[in-house]
């Protein structure tokens, strides 16, 4: 079928116009497959690279979802973006990938640009315990309201009750 | 005091099939504002698989959600396979595609006539879930189990096809298709259906774009979005099909998105019963490996994807899972907005909500205006009689 | 409105057909030939591997010492009827079923079968080694058996005045790391699991060193009114056995017989000769004097 043939020509073309643009920010580009790309990106830096997706493509991308992934043994936090953009013959995944340092998790928020980011921001907020400035209603989720203050549940250092083994 | 009147919908109501809490503002009848608030089913999955193989967690994945349980496990061994770096045989491909497929059929029947319980239409109701069980008897043949099938394994599928079985497909999935077919023609021309759903939760595409919506939900609204057509998965890269889009963007159209991919996937499973290869069904994983896997699949709900990082040892070290309606929710908040209370139920129902319960009680002193949650034990101590 | 709803014709040849309920528990139910029912455990194929129990994802089985046989037992509390013990056994032991009534008023943990049979490979001559000796008349004390077994099933403990090995047969996976490993051949592996098995035995026969003359270091004492505290033992001990602790005013060096592999480090960079080594425990652990 004509739709299944790969478009790497396209995808490509893409990447290349971002990383001239802003050429400064971008610190590494990886490809995994013909439709995903990795790229990451100096710290802070995230409202440039959303608001360059967001006006080229205004009518055919989203963005797909913000996670965060604790890396403690190099003391920081990766802040991941992934937008999608469907745009004709362009397929493409596009993740930013960001730094944040552990003990001052402070960022600033998406939602003007993208306003259906209030709830993903919300669940990384009680979460991990990154701190949105500008977010219209930080507030808890999912955790009940009698959860303790301060204790965030995906960190590496907080241990749910496992059984160690017994070492003479 | 303005005249807003503050009305909590949940978590227990009759209207309501999941527990979930919407406080609505309303003034005279129609809905000013929205205010949800989940959380009542959380159950620390993305802690839990941290300490979990990948045979054993993927058990786990299946009961994120029993209805589009397939999905899960799908979108679970397509990460892990892409982080261990292993290849899938094509017969697995296919058998994943047919029991994915069914999965499709069986939600989306069970949505439709759910929707058209909540407008008080039984008769259509119970019509649909009698053709829905032929599904559920074909799901039962093929993978033991009506409901949660344990069918997909880390590289491969567990079980195999008989001959028989694909002859009762090829002999049922016809007289189904036939059946939906008429349920559309219901739907388009019956007054009551249309009555109650044409026009009923407008939202725009430049506003769905926006607030991020996934699914049957954006393609309502004439986003022409659809995970198998711009990232394939399983064998999708070689089965031909029509994505739907339709473009009123009122609750009705997300309604006939649902019943027109019911008859896509029914084209889809006899396509693949046709053309299914030979060769084995299953591949063992390496126990320990490195790398990082991202599936996304297409659930009958939108888009799910498992996100995982393995770094060397036999446990990984983060798990991350996006659900559909979690998308949903912003775009339907903003649905809400001016329409009449009496239409709640039928905007909530046209996105397919599924989240879970616990229990909690929410009150709102009248006097000071002041709202607090109040836990199960504090009502047990002080009303229980002895 | 002109049209007729097409409705109206369906439920007009509703009304001339019988219902379409199942009547379950008056009528059998229909249910598929490949149905993930109960698992049946057949203990006579079994060839005791213990693939069922790293499979299951509910640890709904567990493999118990029955009899001199090591099979599994099975809780159906805790089964999610997935069938991957099914799909794994390598003999066919398990066998798939329909059954799904299976309420009951009490609920029983880990059932098992009335009786063991004979294994499999035993009716044709082919035997399995299922636990480990120790010879304590041969054991040198080296403790090489504690440091390599993968599981920690062999671990140091002390007893009539030796430091010598116990063993655990619950965690044991039969490696035979530890067989290989003794210098002095005192562990080896039987094809008899006993009836009582036990840690340790109750009295140990004499330490083979001591019957031809050879002294065993066990213990190491710091003269404290010659040690000047200069602090050399605890830098120089490789696995921090010593280290140095103020009482009254001084530097004193405090000992942790657990730790130390007598290297003879400290004996040897001590400048005033406050160390020195023993043939005996300390003295609360000493073993009694005989007669």
């Amino acid at each position: 079928m004509a739709q299944k043939s790969l478009n790497i020509a396209d995808n490509k073309k893409v990447v290349e116009e971002l990383v001239s643009t802003l050429k400064d920010k971008v610190l590494d580009v990886k490809w995994s497959g013909p439709r995903r790309v990795y790229v990451k990106i100096a710290p802070h830096s995230h409202r440039e690279f959303i608001k360059w997706v967001r006006d080229k493509f205004p009518n055919s991308s989203y963005l797909v979802s913000i996670d965060t992934v604790d890396f403690i043994d190099r003391g920081e936090f990766e802040i991941r973006y992934k937008m999608q953009i469907v745009h004709n013959s362009i397929k493409l995944a596009l993740i930013f990938e960001m730094n944040v340092p552990r003990d001052y998790p402070k960022v600033r928020t998406i939602t003007d640009i993208v306003p259906g980011a209030v709830l993903y921001e919300r669940e990384n907020y009680e979460m991990f315990g990154i701190i949105f400035e500008g977010h219209p209603n930080l507030a808890k989720f999912f955790l009940p309201e009698t959860w303790p203050e301060g204790v965030y549940p995906l960190r590496k250092d907080v241990n749910i009750l496992r059984k160690k083994p017994k070492v003479w | 005091m303005s005249s807003l009147i503050s009305l909590v919908v949940g978590p227990q109501h009759p209207a309501l099939h999941e527990p979930e809490r919407f406080v609505f503002k309303i003034e005279g009848e129609t809905i000013v504002d929205v205010e949800p608030r989940l959380g009542y089913v959380h159950r620390g999955i993305e802690k839990l698989m941290e300490t979990k193989e990948h045979t054993e967690a993927i058990y786990l994945a299946e009961r994120v959600c029993g209805i589009c349980n397939v999905a899960h496990t799908l979108s679970y061994g397509e990460a892990v396979e892409e982080a261990a770096g292993i290849e899938v045989p094509p017969r697995a491909k296919y058998l994943r595609v047919i029991a994915h497929e069914l999965n499709r059929i069986h939600s989306h029947l069970l949505l439709l006539g759910v929707a058209a319980e909540l407008m008080g239409f039984e008769t259509l109701f119970m019509l649909i879930w009698r053709d829905r069980e032929i599904v559920m008897k074909l799901t039962e043949d093929l993978t033991g189990n009506r409901v949660i099938s344990a069918f997909v394994l880390v590289g491969g599928v567990s079980r195999d096809i008989s001959p028989e079985l694909v002859y009762k497909m090829r002999k049922h999935l016809p007289k189904l298709y036939e059946r939906v077919k008429q349920y559309k023609k219901m739907m388009e021309e019956d007054p009551t259906f249309t009555a109650r759903t044409v026009n009923v939760g407008y939202l725009s595409k430049s506003r769905m774009l926006e607030l991020g919506g996934v699914g049957p939900t954006a393609r309502g609204s004439s986003v022409r979005m659809d995970v198998r057509d711009f990232d394939p998965y399983a064998a999708y890269d070689e089965i031909p099909f029509n994505v739907i889009v339709y473009d009123e963007g009122d609750s009705w159209a997300r309604f006939m998105v649902r019943v027109d991919e019911t008859l896509e996937a029914i084209n889809i499973i006899l396509y693949a019963l046709d053309h299914l290869p030979q060769g084995p069904i299953r591949v063992r994983p390496p126990r320990g490996f490195e790398g990082e896997g991202f599936g996304r699949v297409e659930a009958p709900r939108g888009e799910v994807f498992h996100h995982t990082i393995w770094r060397g040892e036999s446990k990984p070290w983060r798990h991350r899972i996006r659900t559909p309606t979690y998308a949903n929710i912003p775009a339907v908040c903003e649905m809400f907005k001016g329409y009449h209370l009496a239409d709640a139920p039928v905007i909530l129902g046209s996105i397919d909500p599924c989240f879970s319960c616990t229990d909690r009680l929410y009150v709102v002193d009248v006097r000071t205006g002041e709202e607090k949650v109040i836990p199960y034990w504090y009502i047990r101590k002080k009303y229980w009689k002895r | 409105m002109g049209r007729i709803p097409s409705l109206i014709k369906e439920v007009f040849e509703n009304v001339f057909k019988k219902p379409a309920t199942h009547m379950y528990p008056f009528e059998k139910p229909d249910i598929s030939e490949g149905f993930r029912g109960r698992p049946y455990f057949v203990w006579e194929r079994c060839v005791e591997c213990g693939i069922c129990e790293y499979v299951c994802p509910t640890f709904a089985i567990k493999l118990k010492w029955t009899n001199g046989r090591h099979v599994p037992w099975y809780d159906m509390s805790r089964c999610c009827f997935c069938h991957e013990c099914i799909y794994n056994c390598p003999s066919n032991a398990i066998l798939p079923s329909k059954d799904f009534e299976l309420s009951a008023y009490k609920k029983y943990q880990y059932e098992g079968l009335p009786e063991v049979p004979v294994a499999p490979f035993e009716k044709k001559d082919v035997y399995k080694p299922r636990y480990i000796n120790i010879d304590y008349s041969k054991c040198v004390e080296c403790r090489l058996c504690a440091d390599v077994c993968p599981t920690h099933a062999i671990t140091m403990t002390i007893k009539d005045g030796r430091v010598v090995p116990q063993y655990d047969a619950d965690i044991c996976i039969l490696c035979h790391k530890c067989v290989e490993i003794c210098p002095s051949e005192a562990i080896s592996s039987t094809i008899t699991f006993p009836e009582k098995p036990e840690k340790i035995p109750k009295e140990l026969p004499p330490s083979p060193l001591e019957k031809i003359g050879l002294i065993r270091h066990r213990t190491i004492t710091f003269d404290r009114n010659a040690c000047t505290g200069c602090t050399l033992c605890s830098r120089v001990c490789p696995t921090e056995a010593i280290v140095m602790k103020e009482i009254g005013g001084r530097l004193l060096p405090i000992y942790d017989i657990r730790k130390c592999i007598f290297c003879g480090q400290c004996y040897e960079v001590c400048p005033v000769n406050a160390i020195s080594f023993e043939p005996d425990l300390p003295l609360g652990l000493r073993r009694k004097k005989k007669q």
